[in-house]
């Protein structure tokens, strides 16, 4: 398995940087990440909206929300979704979420 | 410069049998004939160390080499084990004829060469023939298992030298076919070798447990575990019908209750369980269409009964088996009179075909395709449609699955002819269709450099297919619609249109099929395609 | 020399068919295995656009008509025509079709001459200039169906090596069993075509032939034509190590695989063979299956790996 050091924290990720362990995940991981990803400076309220937003669904039901539920619920749109994690809801919000990578035909 | 190629080059260990050069893909019409793109990402070295890529650079299974002799000697002997019992009647009873048929029969004219998308559009890299797996897999037997007299080896030029890397380089190979079966539909001697691919997977699987993660252990491992491979639990599909409704009430004024869990209901309807997370649009419009012609239908929430997907049928015989016999068992347990299958591909030839000769007994429930359901509602006249609002270019694509290998050619096109003034063919379409690159596991085979390979290498041709059927109106302003009725293959549409960046240069929307019928409904108020959501 | 031939040619003909007959036999007798149709099937009603009966609502309570003599047809058709050939690689088909009908020609000529020799010891005259018309008759076909598998599989046998070579393709692919092959079947061919054309313009030596064959009399012929005899027993004997059973069985492959259609409704005798084969025990050994169990018994045990010990 690859590591991948996050602000100076070692994680064990998959081969596209999606973290393993859900459970290791703190908020300093997504900062970290957040240099990684391209984003700059500090993560803002609306970035954290999002992550914990993604979050609590993931504990509640097990997988990603829909893109649209998404947006429907933090009232961003997908727009607003791509200017605040440039790579995208799934390669980027999600990744800084601490999710495994989406599977099955999705 | 294309090297002259040799088989000994698999058995060589070190280096890459292949170097794919972009100046050497099949070319693409303008504006897409210029690649700004770095065609295929290597490997970071960390990586090279862990995974396998000796054959073209590329992962799928990337397969960790041995530690010592030993192992790899215990590696060669257990992989030849499963060779052997993939010709016993015990063990692999199931595609036992058309293996040997293939094996046995193959003239080795090169007919099927040039029908095969992936060896076309990779301009021709002799590693991609279709042939090539098969030569390798003879060669085995040959060499391996019949143990042939060395000098009849090289009168039938069938030596192999096996080592671990072969083999790791083979696992690849059998990776870089989409199983579209073109090849076979164009062999005069009716060899396949699409299923030899196939076949190789499973040795990998069955006997070295060794498959892409995304297909088994994330695949159809989950799906038997949680009821979908997308890790979609009961309770989160709940969730997602509700927020349906409620979007289907928002865009349609309409007030539908999706039956799920429905005892004795006529249909029970399996999505690929895709659609719920990635297009709720799609399971939306069914609802729509469903509830308007007044059918009797459910969804269920029971273990693979809300998920139609089958990866079994892509590389495990028991995989296969255990998800198709779990998807009869939910809807026997609903009673239904039969079940319907969604717009997936490899679900209907899966479900449908495929698993006709596994369930026997009261596990033998009728299973049909939605599109007939689907061409009845549309022509018969109960709903009204006004297809001027589907007033924009839309091209067909056919899945694999469905066209080539179970023949529905005609319903999804009699649709589309009735509902869209501006329908046109792809060339060559129906059971001549292309691959849309993603068949086989590759859509959702989505680690490493896999994905670059899959846009770059085996959509290309479908790429190809969809901007010439466009060409009279090429440019983004007009907006146009690619209708794939297969979940997979849209995955391969959006990963693709996004990787050539489709929608910015060519204004191209791929979508379902019912999404087209809902949005022709004369009744609803606003258009039900929703462009912004490219 | 003369019985020497005599007995060489019915141990040919018998090994070609015994051993054509296994191979067939063999063929057939592999289980029934899991549908793997493929588009279009011929004997469908719409299989000019490769339609299938799932083209209907609720398929399995309507008529599935199934058009035998056309698939039939069209799977025999391609034996003497190779469409796809034709229509793929036309240099190639230029070269393989004159070799196939090398082979079609010379064993109908054979036959025709075992027919003929028949209608001799009855009677008939089989000259240019018989009397009886049936004798022209024989004379003619004799002579046609003779030159052409002479003609035809010399060209083909010379062109076939050439295509092989100029083609990157076909040339990785090719084995030394090939060109021993076509240089093989060239002596064949080229021998009767020599002894045709400089000694016997008339065929009449193979009519004497094979009248020595059914009457058990050694005949005498020119050595020339002894030895395209010879050749072409060695010929017969050869066949069957070839890959030409290909004639039969891509047929036989078109029927039981890929026009295989045949849904399992219950209660039908399918479902009795199913049962049976899912009896039968399994012996993989990757960890989610079940080394030892049935068929039955793997496929409705979930194989979760964390249900099952690790055993490497
Ligand atoms: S599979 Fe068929 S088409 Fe391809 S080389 Fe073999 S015989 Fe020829
Ligand atoms: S199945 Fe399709 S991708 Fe695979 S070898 Fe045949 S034509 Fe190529
Ligand atoms: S993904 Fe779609 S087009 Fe591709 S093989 Fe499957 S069904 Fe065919």
């Amino acid at each position: 398995m690859p590591q991948l050091e996050v602000g100076g924290k070692s994680y064990e990720v998959d081969e596209d940087g999606f973290l393993q362990e859900l459970d290791k995940w703190g908020r300093d991981f997504a900062q970290g990440y957040a240099t990684i990803e391209g984003i700059e400076g500090e993560l803002t309220e609306e970035h954290w909206k999002l992550i914990d937003y993604i979050r609590e669904y993931y504990a509640q039901f097990g997988i990603a929300p829909m893109i649209r539920k998404m947006c429907k619920d933090t009232g961003f749109d997908l727009k607003k979704i791509y200017t605040l994690f440039p790579s995208g809801p799934a390669k980027g919000a999600c990744k800084l979420a601490g999710l495994s990578k989406p599977t099955g035909c999705v | 410069m294309k090297k002259n190629f040799h088989i000994d080059d698999f058995t060589h260990p070190g280096g890459q049998v292949t170097e794919l050069d972009p100046a050497e893909l099949s070319p693409l019409p303008p504006p897409y004939d210029k690649r700004e793109k770095p065609p295929i990402r290597k490997l970071t070295d960390e990586q090279s160390t862990r995974m396998d890529a000796s054959l073209d650079g590329v992962v799928a299974i990337g397969l960790t080499p041995p530690k010592s002799p030993e192992e790899e000697k215990a590696f060669i002997d257990k992989f030849l084990a499963g060779i052997e019992k993939l010709f016993s009647t015990d063990d692999n009873w199931t595609f036992l004829q058309p293996l040997v048929h293939t094996l046995e029969y193959c003239v080795k004219c090169q007919i099927c060469s040039d029908a095969c998308p992936v060896y076309v559009s990779s301009g021709r890299q002799d590693i991609y023939r279709p042939t090539m797996r098969p030569e390798l897999f003879r060669r085995i037997v040959s060499t391996y298992i019949k143990k042939e007299h060395p000098l009849l080896r090289k009168i039938k030029d069938s030596d192999i030298d096996l080592n671990w890397q072969t083999l790791a380089r083979l696992g690849e190979l059998a990776y870089r076919c989409t199983l579209c079966r073109r090849c076979a539909q164009v062999c005069p001697l009716s060899c396949d070798n699409a299923l030899i691919s196939r076949e190789i997977r499973k040795v990998f699987s069955q006997q070295m447990g060794i498959a892409p993660k995304e297909i088994h252990e994330k695949g159809s491992v989950q799906q038997l575990r949680v009821g979908s491979s997308t890790g979609m639990t009961p309770a989160a599909l709940r969730n997602i019908l509700e927020f349906a409704e409620e979007e289907i009430e928002e865009k349609t004024g309409r007030k539908i209750k999706i039956p799920v869990d429905k005892k004795g209901a006529d249909i029970l309807l399996i999505h690929n369980a895709g659609e719920f997370i990635a297009w709720p649009e799609n399971l939306e419009a069914f609802a729509i269409i469903l509830d308007a012609a007044g059918v009797d239908w459910t969804l269920s929430t029971e273990i693979a009964g809300y998920d139609s997907v089958n990866y079994g049928v892509w590389y495990d015989d028991f995989q296969f088996a255990r998800v198709a016999i779990r998807q009869s068992q939910a809807a026997r347990a609903l009673g239904v009179r039969k079940i319907s299958l969604g717009e997936c591909g490899h679900a209907h030839k899966a479900g449908i075909v495929v698993a006709d000769r596994v369930l026997v007994g009261d596990l033998i429930i009728p299973r049909e395709s939605s599109l007939p359901l689907l061409e009845e509602i549309v022509l018969s006249g109960r709903i009204k449609f006004d297809p001027s609002r589907n007033h924009f270019p839309v091209t067909l694509h056919d899945p694999c699955n469905m066209v080539r290998l179970m023949g529905i050619v005609e319903p999804q096109r009699r649709i589309l002819r009735k509902i869209c003034p501006q329908f046109r063919e792809m060339t060559p379409h129906g059971v001549e269709n292309y691959c849309c690159g993603g068949g086989s596991g590759f859509a959702i085979t989505q680690s490493t450099n896999f994905p670059d390979w899959r846009n770059s290498v085996s959509g290309r041709m479908k790429m190809k297919q969809i901007l010439e059927a466009f060409q009279d109106a090429p440019g983004p302003e007009v907006k146009k619609y690619v209708c794939a009725p297969c979940s997979n293959c849209k995955g391969q549409f959006r990963d693709m249109f996004e990787y050539y960046d489709v929608w910015e240069k060519s204004g191209i929307l791929y979508g379902g099929l019912v999404e087209l019928i809902v949005n022709a409904m004369a009744d609803l108020k606003k258009p039900f395609i929703q462009w912004e959501w490219h | 020399m003369g019985t020497l031939i005599i007995v060489l040619t019915y141990i040919a003909y018998v090994f070609i068919v015994v051993v054509y007959t296994i191979k067939i036999v063999a063929w057939l007798k592999l289980p029934p295995h899991i549908r793997w149709d493929l588009y279009p099937v011929i004997h469908e009603e719409n299989y000019r656009y490769g339609g299938s009966y799932y083209e209907q609502p609720e398929w399995w309570t309507k008529p599935r008509p199934r058009n035998t003599w056309r698939s039939l047809f069209y799977s025999l058709k391609d034996n003497f025509y190779m469409g796809e050939y034709f229509n793929r690689n036309r240099t190639y088909w230029l070269c393989l079709l004159p070799w196939h009908l090398g082979f079609i020609f010379i064993i109908t000529f054979h036959i025709l001459c075992f027919f003929a020799a028949v209608t001799m010891v009855g009677g008939l005259e089989i000259t240019a200039g018989s009397p009886q018309l049936l004798g022209k008759g024989f004379y003619y076909l004799l002579l046609l169906t003779g030159g052409v598998a002479f003609v035809a599989g010399t060209f083909g046998s010379i062109g076939m090596p050439i295509v092989r070579l100029a083609d990157r393709g076909l040339r990785t692919y090719s084995m030394p069993m090939n060109f021993f092959n076509y240089f093989f079947f060239l002596v064949v061919y080229g021998s009767g075509l020599f002894a045709w054309l400089m000694l016997d313009p008339t065929l009449e030596e193979y009519r004497a032939y094979w009248l020595g064959l059914i009457t058990l009399t050694p005949p005498e012929l020119h050595p020339l034509t002894v030895l395209h005899i010879v050749l072409f027993d060695i010929f017969l004997i050869y066949l069957p190590f070839t890959r030409s059973t290909h004639y039969i069985t891509r047929i036989l492959a078109y029927y039981f695989i890929r026009w295989d259609d045949e849904p399992n409704l219950p209660g039908g005798k399918m479902e009795k063979q199913i049962a049976s084969l899912l009896e039968r025990k399994v012996s993989w050994e990757g960890k989610h299956i079940p080394s030892g169990k049935s068929w039955a018994e793997a496929a409705t045990e979930s194989g979760l790996p964390e249900t099952k010990k690790d055993t490497p």
